[in-house]
């Protein structure tokens, strides 16, 4: 079975090249093939090794500085390249679809059809590497790579400028990691992952700054506040089968490597624990009230995907709570519910965001507050968001309830076996993941309503049509997986609790029966209510059925001159909420007011801009400029002048080597 | 018993952050000067019945019935409703006064393995309710509630002296003395007349005593 | 057996009947005699034989959102332990599932309103949201607390509090009533959170959202709101009553004290007036307060500082 994954990833990089040979109609399925065939076999080889329970290693021996690099995928690693290759492959089956219409403009995609499998690859690999350089280059890979996929659009000022922005965002994470893995091997002395846990057991000391370097190297790539200003400028200026693969696969990749360095860490401290938890509590927060005030309809599901890091943060907390304080039920269930939250995130994530690439493709506008009606036109991409917004509100009966559900039973767990800081900040958690959960509940209704449901508040350029057939492949896939995982959790459970059991230490786990009962009874509670549902609905059809159904327009109280217009807008329906949330969002209006007995024109513009930029980040560029400012003589233009700094630096070199060697 | 009306307190203070009808802050220090009442009479003991009495019939008075009869008299009389939206709009003082009153617990926590015969939880509840008063008074902005909030400081401050009423009885003395002299104070207010001039008055024409 | 019998027939025929004591108990406060107790029976029964007006903007979702509001009130009353402190099912920490089931109801409602393009649901659908993002926290932080007092998780075995010292008893019993009842004024959506006798913009709430749907999806929805109220009333009452009762005796008091909340509501309505609309988040923020006092309590008590 081995023998699955190199040759897998070895398919998915050739596609690459295989795709510069095919005319522009064919790039996406021959991709895709590809993409598809390595990600078939890498599964399957991902799947045996959770359920065999053994770790494969492979090494390569490359020249120095590299050295041997160990790919060794264990629990974890095969947790997360098991669903990065299932979600590539989704992504790429959309884009067929999805890039026909820019093939009609004229674009050509060949660089993008061929960064496609490098950064696929690249994520494979790197949740796999244990190898310090190995693994900062393949990093770097994959930063470069969905770099160039993500300014496909580089005509448009704005989509350039959100590249730059994720670019330079990732470097600074970067140059976190770049320390915190120097000093990790400086001490240890190896390049390899395993060696550093002795370093970590030596240096007790250096475990907490340590691991505020990781967090914020990998967290700037997850998007935890405060470093998640790149996240809306990025996803809504990709591709939306970019945008589904950045935020769905790209930035767990940030989560696995938080994952990684708690691995590494035999004892985790409080401080890990509660910084950990309190960071993601606020980045949740914060995520979902910013989500409710943006209009763009890709802008709010990129600080929706905020807030499910956040989310997946809270259980990792939670977790490390329970390896700090030696509990083990919390460990288990904490973790657990991270990883659920990780998968079912993906999933649901790729799939709002893939149907709300078919809107863009049929109204060519984000603006939410011009759509609506759409349903009558797009009846499949209606359904399709649906699944997502139910599942992504964590409701019953789809996959979000079921990862959620594992993270508060970790807190109630937390309670009753804890001391009273333990308990006093499960208590906070719980409150604080059921106001995120309910936030995401109006978040995601307002989007559902407002872009789908009621009547068109403008008319569109183009009559609305429904997704191709690829396009709808790829949803129905994500549609059923959704539902598999929240009726059926059981199965899903088996395949996380092989991963999460990596986190309970050397012990091996005890089979936690309770966990398994309780899922019982859960899906069978989940299968009431569907059965209920359906039935219901059946009571009122045959309630209808031989009765008098006429169609009216809807109750106006009277009133004869209504348009489409007098509908509740998205703002309007944020805003009872958006006021008491108004310190964590930054609203700024421009109102031009009706005068006069017989008002004229009038206008009312808001717009909310994120308060870590406005605050934190502009301030301290415009700081850096002014300093850098002082400098500019240096680049004068004079080609003349920069030979002669080469001279002056050749000779200050020689007198100091001349003086060094006395 | 005693617990119970310690909640009950630390409940009508968070009511008095939330509300904005003057009346109802009038009603409401009448009850917290009721509550007071049924905590002397439960928690003192039987050791010295003159001075219980005396201190139980002074809270019930001038609490429960005296303040709050002058209070409800010049708000009547000056026809004042409501208080003006303030600075921080109430919302979020419903949450700055729940914020005061958990970290009241937290303190009562941290004194709760004291051997002393104090309560610990009085303790914590009166520090938050003499802070709320506090917060009450920066925040809101007719005078007639600033005198308000200060009343209720002065329940706080009376609910401290009987957390450590067991240690140093004198204290208890010292509360209701201060009691009677915001009792004569007030009512020197009311005879006087001055309140016409001072009721309904916005705390913003105050500031030009500033020279 | 005899129990979950008594349990369906309760869950089916009860809610109405305490839509009918609230309205009888509002007619009282008004000097009138009032409608007859088993009034929303017939109104039910007449609302299933009709037919129904459809506004031509909605869709398929305005068609299946009553039922699945209906039908996910009804699976959470699996959960809620009803006659004789019994559940029909219970597991580690099902409350979640009743919270969340309840919360999806709720989705489907708005979406509902939503589809009908009218800026009246959509006022009602937007408050609605906001308002019940206020009451999540509280409810999870009362669970949570009493979790942790009896230490167990599930709604059956949380609402057992004989393992808790009588002192404590009293302060959590009266305290988590209060708050459970503002919840149930919430999301039942009566005075003083909303009035459900008016159709003015000042306090459209819930009624506005189901202007548009006539029939037997109006019946439905009248169903499950009275039987969301019956469950939170169930919740108040099985912290209430104590656990070692005779299950006929513990059955009379359970059904007793819902017809005291049913005369409670009736009364808050009559002599209360709504709220300002800007003042409800107050009043919805004030049960978080009290189960924030709830939690901080048991917390004191359990390190010994409540003297």
């Amino acid at each position: 079975m081995t023998s699955l994954y190199l040759p897998g990833i070895f398919v998915i990089l050739s596609g690459s090249f295989i795709s510069l040979l095919f005319p522009d109609k064919m790039k996406g399925a021959v991709t895709s093939l590809c993409i598809g065939a390595g990600a078939a076999s890498i599964s399957v080889f991902a799947f045996n090794v959770l359920m065999s329970g053994e770790p494969a290693t492979f090494i390569l021996n490359l020249s120095e500085p590299i050295g041997a690099v160990r790919i060794t995928v264990d629990m974890l690693s095969a947790f997360f390249t098991l669903f990065i290759a299932i979600m590539s492959f989704t992504s790429s089956l959309y884009s067929i679809g999805y890039m026909k219409e820019y093939r009609d403009k004229g674009k050509t995609f060949a660089a993008h059809f061929f960064f496609l499998p490098v950064m696929v690859s690249s994520m494979l690999l790197v949740v796999a590497v244990q190898n310090v350089l190995a693994f900062l280059i393949i990093w770097e890979i994959m930063s470069l790579s969905s770099f160039f996929l993500l300014v496909f659009d580089n005509e448009k000022e704005e989509t350039f400028k959100a590249g730059i922005n994720y670019l330079v965002a990732m470097h600074i994470g970067v140059i976190f990691l770049i320390s915190g893995f120097t000093i990790l091997s400086i001490n240890s002395g190896s390049q390899d992952f395993n060696s550093f846990k002795a370093v970590f057991t030596e240096h007790n000391e250096l475990t907490n700054i340590l691991f505020i370097i990781f967090f914020a190297g990998f967290g700037t790539k997850a998007g935890f506040v405060p470093f998640h200003t790149w996240l809306p400028r990025a996803h809504p200026a990709a591709p939306s089968h970019i945008s589904g693969l950045m935020s769905g696969v790209m930035i767990k990749t940030g989560i696995y490597g938080i994952l990684r360095i708690i691995t590494l860490i035999p004892e985790p401290t409080f401080f890990m624990a509660y910084f950990i938890l309190l960071i993601s509590l606020f980045t949740g927060i914060f995520g979902i009230a910013n989500a409710l005030a943006q209009k763009n309809l890709k802008k709010i599901l990129a600080y929706s995907s905020i807030e499910n890091i956040g989310i997946i943060g809270i259980g990792i907390g939670v977790g490390l709570l329970g390896l700090a304080y030696n509990i083990e039920s919390l460990t288990i269930l904490g973790f657990s519910g991270a990883l659920f939250h990780v998968v079912n995130h993906s999933i649901f994530k790729s799939l709002l965001f893939f149907a709300a690439g078919g809107v863009y493709k049929a109204t060519h506008i984000l603006n939410i507050e011009k759509m609506g009606g759409l349903i009558k036109s797009m009846k499949f991409s209606a359904v399709f968001f649906l699944f997502g917004a139910l599942a992504i509100s964590g409701l019953p009966p789809f996959n979000g309830f079921i990862g959620e559900f594992f993270i508060y039973w970790s807190m109630i767990q937390g309670i009753q076996g804890g001391t009273v800081p333990l308990i006093v900040a499960m208590i906070v958690s719980l409150a604080g993941l059921a106001f995120i959960g309910a936030m995401s509940l109006i978040c995601f209704t307002n989007l559902f309503s407002i872009v789908f449901l009621g009547n068109p508040r403008s008319t569109f350029h183009s009559p609305v049509t429904e997704v191709t057939a690829a396009m709808k492949g790829a949803m129905i896939f994500q549609c059923v997986l959704i539902a598999a995982i929240g009726l059926a959790p059981v199965y899903a459970f088996k395949i996380i609790l092989a991963a999460a059991g990596i986190f309970h230490g050397a012990d091996p786990l005890t089979e936690p029966v309770f966990i398994f009962n309780t899922l019982g009874s859960l899906t069978t509670g989940i299968l009431i209510f569907t059965v209920t549902s359906a039935g219901f609905i059946l009571l009122r059809f045959l309630l209808l059925r031989n009765k008098n159904v006429s169609q009216f327009k809807t109750w106006d109280c009277g009133y004869q001159r209504g348009n489409s217009r007098m509908q509740y807008s998205s703002s309007s329906f944020t805003s009872p909420f958006l006021k008491l949330v108004k310190p964590l969002i930054n609203v700024k209006e421009k109102i031009r007011e009706p005068e006069g007995l017989f008002p004229g024109y009038a206008s009312y513009k808001s717009s909310t801009e994120d308060i870590f930029e406005a605050w934190i980040i502009n301030p301290a560029i415009k700081v850096i400029e002014k300093f850098l400012n002082l400098f500019r003589w240096i680049q004068n233009g004079n080609t003349q002048h920069y030979i002669l700094y080469g001279l002056i630096f050749l000779i200050l070199t020689t007198i100091w080597i001349m003086a060094a060697s006395k | 018993m005693i617990p119970f009306l310690i909640i009950l307190f630390s409940l009508t203070m968070l009511y008095l952050g939330a509300t904005s009808r003057v009346e109802a802050y009038i009603k409401t220090l009448a009850l917290q000067g009721v509550i007071l009442f049924f905590i002397i009479l439960l928690d003192y003991g039987t050791e010295n019945i003159p001075n219980l009495i005396f201190l139980s019939a002074e809270t019930l008075a001038v609490k429960g019935v005296l303040i709050p009869l002058v209070l409800m008299n010049v708000v009547r009389k000056n026809d004042i409703k409501r208080e003006i939206e303030p600075n921080i709009p109430f919302f979020f003082s419903l949450i700055i006064t729940s914020s005061i009153l958990a970290s009241g617990f937290y303190i009562s926590w941290l004194m709760s393995d004291v051997a002393i015969s104090a309560h610990p939880f009085f303790f914590g509840v009166s520090i938050s309710t003499i802070v709320t008063g506090l917060f009450i008074i920066i925040t809101r902005k007719k005078i007639i509630t600033h005198i308000m909030g200060f009343m209720a400081m002065e329940n706080g401050i009376f609910l401290l002296t009987l957390a450590i009423a067991k240690e140093m009885p004198f204290i208890v003395a010292i509360g209701v003395l201060l009691d009677i002299f915001i009792a004569v104070y007030l009512l020197g207010f009311l005879v006087n007349k001055i309140q016409d001039a001072f009721a309904g008055v916005h705390i913003g024409t105050l500031t030009k005593l500033k020279d | 057996m005899i129990g979950t019998i008594a349990n369906i027939l309760f869950i089916i025929l009860f809610p109405l009947f305490f839509t009918g004591c609230i309205n009888r108990t509002k007619s009282f406060w008004g000097g009138r005699q009032g409608p007859s107790l088993f009034q929303p029976y017939r109104d039910f029964v007449k609302l299933l034989k009709k037919g129904a007006v459809i506004s031509r903007t909605t869709s398929f979702i305005f068609a299946m959102a009553p039922s699945v509001t209906a039908a996910s009130v009804v699976s959470a009353a699996l959960f809620v332990p009803l006659l004789g402190k019994t559940s029909f099912m219970s597991f580690d920490i099902d409350f979640v599932l009743f919270a969340y089931m309840l919360a999806a109801g709720k989705f489907f409602t708005i979406i509902g309103a939503m589809d009908t393009g009218s800026s009246f649901e959509g006022m009602g659908a937007s408050r609605e949201a906001a308002f019940s993002a206020l009451v999540e926290p509280g409810f999870f932080i009362i669970l949570g607390s009493l979790a942790f007092i009896v230490n167990a998780s599930s709604f059956s075995e949380i609402m057992n509090l004989s393992s808790v010292s009588p002192d404590l008893r009293i302060i959590i019993t009266v305290l988590s009533s209060i708050a459970l009842f503002i919840m149930l004024l919430a999301e039942g959506c009566r005075v003083p959170v909303d009035d459900p006798n008016t159709h003015l913009e000042l306090t459209m709430i819930h009624e506005v959202m189901v202007l548009d749907n006539s029939g037997p999806d109006l019946a439905f929805i009248m169903y499950a709101s009275a039987l969301k109220m019956v469950l939170i009333g169930s919740l108040i009452a099985n912290i209430i009553i104590p656990a070692d009762l005779h299950p006929l005796i513990s059955a009379a008091a359970f059904i007793s004290i819902h017809l005291a909340i049913a005369a409670l509501i009736g009364t808050v309505e009559s002599l209360l007036a709504r709220l300002r609309m800007t003042h409800i988040p107050q009043f919805i923020l004030y049960m978080n307060s009290i189960a924030m006092v709830i939690s901080a309590v048991i917390v004191l008590y359990v390190s010994g500082g409540l003297r």
